[in-house]
């Protein structure tokens, strides 16, 4: 029972959780996550708390996207996206290593991988504020390739956000080539990220697409894709016709 | 950090060539693991007496000493950017559907990798804002040269190999 001279015990502040705290960092103070990272006390905590982050918001953000043909869709599509996501960081961050230890003569991975780490939790939290976006678009019954469009704006919002936080992260504190080891590892990024999300698909499934897989046969890469559309622009097509909606996944090349 | 010169030089594109081997169907083992060396080697010899002279007509080059020693420290530098590239290099090769577009990372992959190696040879030989500024046209048609030699001699070694 509180004494009436001193606060109730629920109106003490509490410590806020080290995750919320880096979350609220991430989001509005990117000079403490830098400072967090070079202090490096704990990397080991770090790195599972920008791990969870990932895991929590972009799994938020997947399950949006399975909801739109709904059922085992949303768990698949909420599993999918952070590891898109994590397989891309752990198969770019040996790049940007390199990039940077050919430039300053030391290399510290370490540093390097939280960085990644960081940039990917940024772009995931931002990605989750969207998620209700996607949820009244198909509440709504937007179109198929609208929501497509729709999705592809709400990534480049996160995109951006946390490709911002990288650019910073980067080009702090001089250095030689910081700006070109920046733009080197946003094209590997690029590159990487869209072909994990093609060999990762599908995460937005049409509602009447009977059965939905959890990955899709391997049926090229996201550049021999692109090369076939530009050909069938061009009106040099490699097939007799597109496969129809109630042919079925096979040979259907839908994200 | 202290390395033995040229090893990342050549043990990064020799790195790359096994897997383009293990890939490619008419790349043999022992062609990757050499050529893409050797190309990489063969370019540099070429290319860097050019460098040194034109670099001193332009009155902005360092000693012959500190060019050689500082286009060593580039392929290593290159060499070793080679390596960090490859796993991404390994996936979006393994997850395409025909050899030559696993041929066409690889190789661009080696491609960016020089290219970022003369960015750091740049700030590296020519240390002042004045030389800098003196020899950059010099420098920058030296670097579309170089690696246009390069891209032939992989080229050559490509086509012979078909």
């Amino acid at each position: 029972m509180s004494d009436s001279t001193t606060a109730p015990s629920w109106t003490e502040p509490t410590a806020p959780s080290p995750t919320l705290g880096l979350v609220d960092d991430l989001l509005r103070n990117h000079g403490a996550v830098f400072d967090r990272i070079d202090a490096a006390e704990d990397p080991g905590g770090l790195a599972r708390s920008l791990v969870t982050i990932i895991a929590v918001s972009a799994g938020l953000f997947g399950a949006a996207l399975g909801a739109y043909r709904g059922g085992l869709q949303i768990a698949f599509s909420a599993v999918k996206l952070p590891l898109a996501l994590l397989l891309t960081a752990a198969l770019i961050t040996p790049a940007f290593a390199a990039l940077k230890a050919a430039a300053l003569g030391r290399l510290d991975a370490r540093r390097d991988g939280a960085v990644m780490l960081a940039s990917l939790a940024a772009a995931s939290l931002v990605m989750s504020a969207t998620a209700p976006v996607v949820l009244l678009a198909g509440s709504w019954g937007v179109s198929y390739h609208g929501t497509i469009l729709l999705v592809v704006l709400c990534c480049a919002v996160g995109g951006g956000f946390g490709l911002l936080l990288f650019a910073r992260a980067a080009t702090r504190g001089g250095g030689a080539a910081r700006f070109s080891i920046a733009l080197a590892v946003g094209l590997v990024f690029c590159a990487v990220g869209s072909q994990m999300s093609w060999t990762l698909r599908p995460f937005l499934v049409r509602p009447r697409t009977a059965q939905a897989p959890f990955i899709r046969d391997v049926e090229g890469s996201f550049l021999e894709a692109v090369d076939m559309s530009i050909d069938s622009a061009r009106g040099r097509y490699r097939r007799p016709e597109a496969p129809l909606p109630d042919v079925g996944s096979a040979g259907e090349a839908t994200p | 950090m202290k390395r033995m010169p040229l090893l990342l030089a050549l043990g990064g594109p020799a790195a790359l060539g096994l897997w383009l081997a293990t890939r490619v169907d008419f790349v043999g083992f022992a062609q990757g693991a050499l050529g893409l060396p050797l190309a990489v080697l063969a370019t540099a010899l070429i290319s860097a007496p050019a460098l040194y002279i034109a670099a001193a007509v332009a009155r902005a080059a360092p000693s012959p000493g500190v060019v050689v020693a500082g286009i060593a420290r580039s392929l290593d530098d290159a060499g070793l950017v080679v390596l960090g590239l490859l796993p991404a290099v390994l996936f979006l090769g393994a997850t395409a559907r025909s050899g030559k577009v696993a041929l066409l990372v690889g190789l661009l992959a080696l491609g960016g990798a020089m290219t970022y190696g003369l960015r750091l040879a740049f700030t590296r030989l020519f240390t002042t804002v004045e030389a800098r500024v003196r020899v950059l046209p010099v420098f920058g048609a030296w670097a579309v040269v170089t690696l246009g030699i390069g891209a032939t001699m992989i080229r050559s070694f490509v086509e012979g190999l078909q």
